[in-house]
């Protein structure tokens, strides 16, 4: 069908979209359901495909989203295209490669406005309207109400009249629009002890009965059957403040979302429409800084010069901290917060004045902030998505039940469990190496030489010269007389006890080392009142675990197959040998080690697949910190070199050598070379590296195997457990719980819900931050606990309904280089990958680069990524070098150089227009540059034009990214919000090129945050109050949803996706959208929360997995059409809360 | 082992299955024990059986007994014990021990909408009891059971668990199932909340032979240079021995009669002491070390060394199997310093 069809391209000027016979399968379907039928105008499916092949939404879509753009192409595109398609086929692209996908017929709802554009400002203003009026009485408002002079001791609510400062108990706060802040006594739990509010009329305070409770009587609540084997503690509705329900409502706060976790409402599974705008995140988005930045912020040494002028623009995120930098004047006094985090109820209650004062300060505190700081974000963001989706996202909502604490019960057995099961695995080894004492044995072993084998003796004092020993007495009845007459014998042998030391030596006979493992056994075995506390007591290495130094030693562990050895200085390391004899080395068993490591193991061994993963998971992290770092090369000794040709493995040189004859080298720490590592067999180091890399040196010990994996396994909980415990739940009495779930009978279980404590903008790049469950990680097998996420679990009667969206980042990095450099999608080699390369046949990108330079596909990934994120050369060759410990430095860097010429290009340099007449009007590679500017006596900005890459598959990105980076008021493309007042660089070209790539990857991931609050705003008008935000991270977004609302729901995220990513091509000058990316590939209709609809989350501590162990039927994967059909049709503009709004 | 891979148990090992059995019973010390009986059925020799022993006249009778000999008991959750003797083996294609051969079975009653935690749990707590005697405590794992195509997985489910050795050696030393009751017949109260209900059973089978076997094969599969055999301690059917090595034959006398003496102490301690005479006499160090060799190989744990300076300050060597090292200790520490190793 392509052969004609490019002629086409070359004579016709009308002819390039049309209509293509429908494909047999959606033909056969659309009979099925004759419901289909009652959209208006039945159309045929039809195809359309751009000048570069490039399958476009059909008319009948593009109609209703694009309404005034007709699709027509000029000559010169057609022109330029046949030059897109030259480049495009010099990077490997066949454009013919990729096959079509079945049309969507859908009939969507009226636009609100001219266009795509104005739809979305005018429906994300309408959604933020009711906040804003109640928002803006407060930031305008210049003096507050005077705070009450006395503060009333009563539980409740409490409403202190403006005038005379009259105490009034209320239910609630009379005003909707609230400055609010919540104290809690830390040692009474995390329940809310005392509140203030203020409104522009009048002060509320707020007093938990708990404090007040030795004068009322508060009913004792019968707690819900969460499992009452564990002492976790349990908070119901009545212990928090209650705000009331009903229409819009304003909470300002600092960090509010902690405020909001203790307002009552906000656990009930109908939405209270009570919204939340924190300071903490409008801070962020006005003054955020980069971690590095961050902390320079908490060092307290004498800043360097160059940092002055962000430091003026930033602080930390601490309310003391931002009121100094927005508000100046006299520091907050802090100090009364200590007797909440200190203090009893008690203490509270005699401080009652003082600390509702406090408390009522803070609440002054922030409204100043927030007079200052609101108009600040108002003018640098503009759009009112910004804003609709910050408090969107700050109204995140987990339903959990019963099976919350049988989670956190069964993790928590696990982990000990295993722990167990990995001490005594230890214990094991170190009885067995005990024998290593014979003959010394242990001066051969590679691992445990260096131990401390010194033996004691039990030795008995010389006897008193004169006087006879004491008698020791002994309880004797109903002995025989031959037993009377034994102990007769050897009466003289019991009298000498008291010629032993005082002191017993522990284990007199075994090495030292070993009796440090021990405990000394119980005295006094026969009275039974010491029972208790020597219960634990057991013989052998008892006290050993994996933490102690000597367990990589009994395990006998090797880093790429040479021993692990430990210096207090450098930490965990190993032992290279360089010398080949033996003679005049003492300690080191330098023979053994020659033995073993003539031939190095590491050379055979290759990153794994699941590495692959883990390094792509842990990218942004790693990232984000390389990125604001400047690095040190430092130059290489003499040694160094001679070691570099023998060993080429992630070990870290540190300048030691041991008994002249091995080098000690470092293990890698993830934080950078100058760390030491602790702990072999801790989380972040077990996850970094493939299965072969730490193994046992003794292939006949499998225990040595099971412990690391063990390792492997506890890592997760160990790291994740006190706050995935620290969890505040509030569990809902059944007077709250909607009917249907007390009438079905709920079969013993309750329900309840997290507000996760997010901060809405909490990076610099606006994405949101909170510590569990957005760094939560999918379920993985070895991972004990990482079942995590599937922990939510919708209540019965509704559905969790979202998406990710498919390679979020790496299309919107793309479509800005096609729009900036052709105008067309797809026209750029990365764009046209992007959109419709594949895996299957290999066109996509990441296979593209592989295949180019020579590695896998997986790793090619991450480094595409890496790189797309802003990373450079360098930290390639790290990768590739982790990746693949065989290459040598200069085959990673070759492979590194090449895979970035491929890819970005060269960076080329033409003359400003006053040179063209001396000189060559020409691209000039950065050497000839700095020449020709150096001859000049001038710098290379007045010489040359800012350089451009070029040649590389991805170089319209990057000029395109960096285009934007280095304007003076950098914005996104997309909602037009500004970069961090700490980053917008008003200290010259060096400043500029210092945070250059930090800001070429804040364009991106802003970008896609952009992308994700337009996505709120789109779900909110197309569903109006049937769905409740659930949770949402990085590119995923989950809803709760009733049961019968799912499909639309569904249908609903689809449709999403589609104007989302039209409005994002229309804000960058493009009126059409590609048909790959127009729709989610599938939308997750389930009842937890998880990756796929079909994980069944086994791990550790989940062995049987949901569907067994929880009883958790799959959820539902629905593609477009899926969705269509369960929707019932296509025609959403019928559906009735949207006919509705229509009639309004 | 006897030919069709049959393996029997001879005198050290059904001492030590009895020692096993002995552990059994302390186990849910609140169980109501309902004694022994002898079937002629198989425990569960099919798949169906294991899972419809609820109809068995067997169950039904044990039902009645608990309700009427332990009022206070009835009730969810409790439990109940009892040992039955058969005469077919469950099918095992690696330990097949020759019959009769008698099963350890516990039914754990619960609450039904607990139920499947309560499998879990036990699930857990019986892995953990054989890794507690086992000389590697990561063999043992939990294999989901395949339910039989007629049973339904709401109402029933069960779980092997699984010891191996190497590649090829699976022995399953407990079965685990889970049934669901219902109707009228078996009703019990809720000890939360007094509503009577058709209770959930957990039935726990051990083959008492089978698993005894199990654990021996436990003790010699360790990889170690030595030939030892790892018992574990509480189940050593001999927890001690005694050796004595003579050089000056003027003293053998006293020796001996301090090997008696010692002997006697720990026997009179309740320690489980080496069959024969209790202790042995070495003429040199080469027949001593010969003889503490086989001691290990019969998996003694502790070995207490005498010799002639013993007759002179009452000191002596506990010499432990698993680190081949003696520590020193005092004749008066004997047999209190044992007594402590054996208690825990």
């Amino acid at each position: 069908a392509s052969k004609p069809r490019r002629e086409h391209y070359a004579s016709s000027t009308v002819k390039i979209y049309r209509k293509v016979k429908p494909l047999p399968q959606k033909a056969a379907k659309a009979k099925q359901h004759p419901q289909n039928a009652n959209v208006e105008e039945e159309t045929a499916p039809e195809y359309s495909e751009n000048l570069v092949k490039v399958q476009m939404i059909s008319q009948n879509l593009h109609r209703q989203i694009f309404p005034q753009t007709s699709r027509h192409t000029s000559e010169e595109q057609r022109a330029a295209a046949r030059q897109y398609k030259v480049e495009l086929h010099r990077h490997g692209v066949d454009i013919e490669s990729s096959s079509p996908i079945p049309d969507v017929q859908l009939k969507l709802p009226a636009l609100q406005g001219q266009n795509i554009e104005e739809h979305f400002h005018s429906i994300a203003k309408q959604q933020v309207e009711p906040y804003e009026e109640l928002l803006l009485p407060l930031v305008d408002c210049h003096k507050l109400p005077s705070r009450p002079k006395r503060w009333a001791f009563l539980a409740g609510w409490t409403a202190y009249d403006p005038d005379d400062g009259t105490a009034t108990p209320v239910k609630q706060p009379l005003e909707k629009g609230l400055v609010f802040d919540v104290e809690v006594c830390v040692s009474a739990g995390q329940s809310p002890i005392l509140a203030t509010a203020v409104s522009t009329k009048r002060w509320y305070c707020w007093v938990s009965p708990k404090l007040t409770k030795h004068r009322l009587a508060v009913p004792k609540v019968e707690p819900c059957d969460v499992g009452a084997d564990f002492e976790r503690p349990h908070y119901t509705l009545d212990e928090l403040i209650p705000l009331g329900t009903g229409g819009p409502g304003l909470v300002v706060g600092h960090n509010v979302s902690y405020d909001r976790a203790r307002l009552r409402e906000q656990y009930l599974i109908e939405d209270s429409g009570t919204r939340f705008v924190d300071t903490i995140s409008l801070h962020m988005c006005v003054s955020g800084v980069t971690s590095y930045q961050r902390a320079m912020l908490k060092s307290k040494k004498e800043p360097a010069p160059e940092d002055l002028g962000w430091l003026e623009q930033s602080s930390l995120n601490s309310l003391l901290e931002v009121h100094r930098l927005y508000c100046g004047g006299e520091a907050l006094s802090k100090e009364p917060r200590n007797i909440f985090v200190e203090g009893t109820l008690d203490q509270v209650r005699h401080n009652f004045q003082l600390l509702v004062n406090y408390c009522a300060g803070d609440v002054e505190a922030t409204h100043r902030v927030l007079r200052v700081l609101y108009p600040m974000y108002a003018d640098r963001f503009p759009h009112p998505a910004s804003l609709a989706g910050m408090l969107e996202m700050g109204s995140a909502y987990l339903p959990v039940n019963s099976n919350w604490e049988r989670y956190i019960r069964e993790a928590q057995l696990t982990y000990e469990d295993l722990s167990i099961e990995a001490k005594y695995h230890l214990g094991r080894r170190a009885e067995e190496a005990c024998s290593l004492l014979y003959d010394e044995q242990y001066r051969s072993n590679l691992w445990l030489w260096d131990e401390d084998w010194g033996v004691q003796q039990l030795k008995l004092k010389q006897p008193p010269k004169r006087k006879p020993l004491p008698s020791a007495e002994r309880e004797e009845s109903d002995l025989s007389t031959e037993q009377r007459r034994l102990y007769a014998k050897f009466q003289h042998l019991y009298d000498q006890r008291s010629l032993l030391p005082a002191r017993r030596p522990l284990l007199p006979g075994y090495p030292q080392w070993y009796r440090k493992l021990c405990r000394k056994p119980p005295t006094g075995h026969k009275t039974d009142d010491g029972e208790q506390e020597d219960e634990q007591w057991t013989p052998g290495a008892s006290e050993i675990s994996t933490g102690m130094q000597i367990a990589p030693k009994l395990l006998s562990l090797c880093w790429e197959g040479y021993p692990l050895h430990y210096q207090r200085e450098h930490g965990w390391g190993f032992l290279v040998p360089f010398r080949s004899d033996a003679a005049g080395v003492d300690r080191i068993p330098i023979k053994e080690l020659l033995e073993r490591c003539a031939v190095p193991e590491f050379a055979r061994q290759c990153a794994s697949a699941a590495e692959s993963d883990l390094a792509f998971a842990m990218l942004p992290g790693q990232l984000e910190e390389h990125l604001a770092k400047r690095q040190h090369y430092k130059k290489l000794s003499q040694k160094q070199q001679r070691l570099e040709t023998q060993y080429q493995g992630s070990g870290v040189w540190c300048n030691q050598v041991l008994d002249d004859c091995c080098f000690f080298l470092k293990l890698p720490h993830k934080n950078g070379p100058s760390f030491r590592v602790g702990n072999p067999l801790s989380k972040d180091f077990l996850n970094k590296f493939s299965d072969n890399v730490l193994t046992s040196g003794d292939p006949s010990c499998q225990a040595a195997a099971r412990v690391i994996d063990i390792a492997r396994m506890m890592s997760y909980w160990r790291n994740n457990r006190d706050r995935i415990m620290g969890q505040m739940v509030v569990w809902l009495e059944k007077e709250y719980l909607p009917s249907e779930l007390v009438v079905g009978g709920n079969g013993g279980k309750s329900y309840g819900a997290i507000c996760p404590q997010v901060v809405a903008c909490g990076t610099l790049t606006r994405r949101a931050m909170e510590p569990t469950w957005m760094t939560a990680s999918n379920s993985r097998p070895n991972r004990l606990g990482s079942e995590l996420r599937s922990m939510v679990q919708a209540p019965p009667g509704y559905r969790l309904v979202g998406a990710d969206v498919d390679s979020q980042e790496l299309w919107i990095a793309s479509v800005l280089g096609d729009a900036y450099a052709c105008g067309q999608h797809g026209a750029t080699p990365l764009g046209w990958m992007t959109l419709s390369g594949s895996k299957a046949n290999g066109s996509d990108m990441h296979s593209i680069t592989a295949k180019a330079v020579g590695i896998s596909r997986d790793h090619a990934k991450v480094i595409n990524y890496a790189r797309i994120y802003g990373a450079g050369q360098q930290f390639a060759e790290t990768l590739l070098r982790q990746f693949n410990p065989t290459f040598s430095a200069s085959e990673a860097k070759a492979k590194a150089m090449k895979m970035f010429a491929i890819t970005k290009g060269k960076r080329v340099y033409r003359l400003r227009e006053e040179f063209h007449d001396e000189l060559e009007d020409k691209a000039y590679s950065g050497y000839e540059a700095s020449r020709l500017a150096l001859q000049r006596n001038r710098t290379l900005g007045e010489v040359f034009h800012r350089p451009n890459w070029q040649g590389g598959t991805e170089s319209a990105m990057f000029n395109r990214l960096e285009e934007i980076a280095t304007g003076a008021q950098p914005k996104t493309p997309f909602l037009g919000g500004r970069l961090s007042r700490a980053l917008e660089s008003d200290g010259g070209p060096e400043q500029e090129q210092r945070f250059l790539p930090t800001r070429i990857n804040w364009v991106v991931q802003s970008g896609a945050v952009d992308f994700l609050h337009l996505m709120l705003v789109s779900m909110r008008w197309l569903m109006g109050p049937h769905v409740r935000f659930c949770l949402s991270f990085h590119d995923e977004l989950r809803y709760l949803v009733q049961e019968d609302m799912a499909a639309k729901a569904a249908l609903a995220m689809h449709i999403t996706n589609l104007l989302t990513r039209s409005y994002c091509v229309s804000r960058i000058g493009l009126n059409d959208l590609p048909m790959s990316v127009a729709f989610f590939a599938s939308v997750e209709v389930d009842t937890v929360l998880r990756k796929e609809c079909t994980m069944d989350c086994q791990t550790p501590s989940n062995p049987h997995g949901l569907r067994i162990g929880y009883g958790i039927q799959p959820g539902q994967s629905l593609s477009v059409t899926e969705a269509i059909n369960k929707a019932g049709g296509s025609d959403v503009s019928q559906w009735p809360w949207i006919r509705q709004q229509k009639q309004q | 082992v006897l030919d069709d891979s049959h393996v029997e148990l001879l005198s050290h090992g059904h001492a030590y299955a009895d020692l096993l059995k002995q552990q059994w019973l302390s186990l849910r010390p609140l169980a109501a024990h309902l004694g022994t009986s002898h079937s002629t059925e198989a425990v569960s020799s099919t798949h169906l059986q294991r899972f419809s022993f609820s109809r068995t006249e067997l169950f039904r009778s044990h039902f009645q007994q608990l309700v009427q000999e332990h009022p206070r008991k009835a009730k969810c959750p409790t439990l109940l014990k009892h040992l039955c003797t058969s005469y077919s083996c469950q099918p095992n294609p690696f330990l097949r021990h020759k019959a009769p051969v008698t099963h350890l079975i516990t039914d754990f009653l619960v609450e039904p909408y607990r139920a499947l935690e309560h499998f879990y749990n036990m699930q857990r707590e019986s892995k953990i009891w054989w890794m507690r005697y086992s000389s590697n405590p990561s063999r043992y794992r939990i294999v989901p059971h395949e339910l039989p195509e007629e049973a339904d997985a709401k109402d029933c489910q069960g779980i092997d668990i699984i010891s191996s050795y190497g590649k090829e050696g699976r022995v399953a030393v407990e079965q685990l199932s889970l049934v669901m009751l219902h109707g009228d017949d078996f009703r019990l109260p809720d000890a939360r909340t007094d509503q009577s209900l058709p209770p959930a059973v957990i039935r726990s089978v051990i083959g008492l032979e089978t698993a005894t076997c199990a654990l021996l094969l436990d003790g010699c599969d360790h990889g170690r240079e030595t030939q030892s055999l790892l018992l574990n301690r509480m189940l050593a059917p001999y927890q001690c021995g005694i050796a004595c090595l003579e050089v000056d034959p003027a003293q053998a006398g006293d020796l001996r009669d301090l090997c008696l003496h010692i002997k006697d102490v720990l026997q009179r301690a309740g320690l489980r002491l080496c069959q024969g005479v209790g202790y042995a006499l070495s003429k040199d160090a080469s027949q001593l070390t010969e003889h503490v060799d086989k001691s290990d190989m019969l998996g003694v744990p502790y070995t207490l060394l005498l010799s002639e300076q013993t007759l002179q300050n009452g000191l002596l060597q506990l010499r432990s199997r698993d680190t081949r090292l003696a520590e020193t200790i005092h004749i008066s520490d004997v047999p209190d310093y044992l007594l402590n190793i054996f208690k825990h």
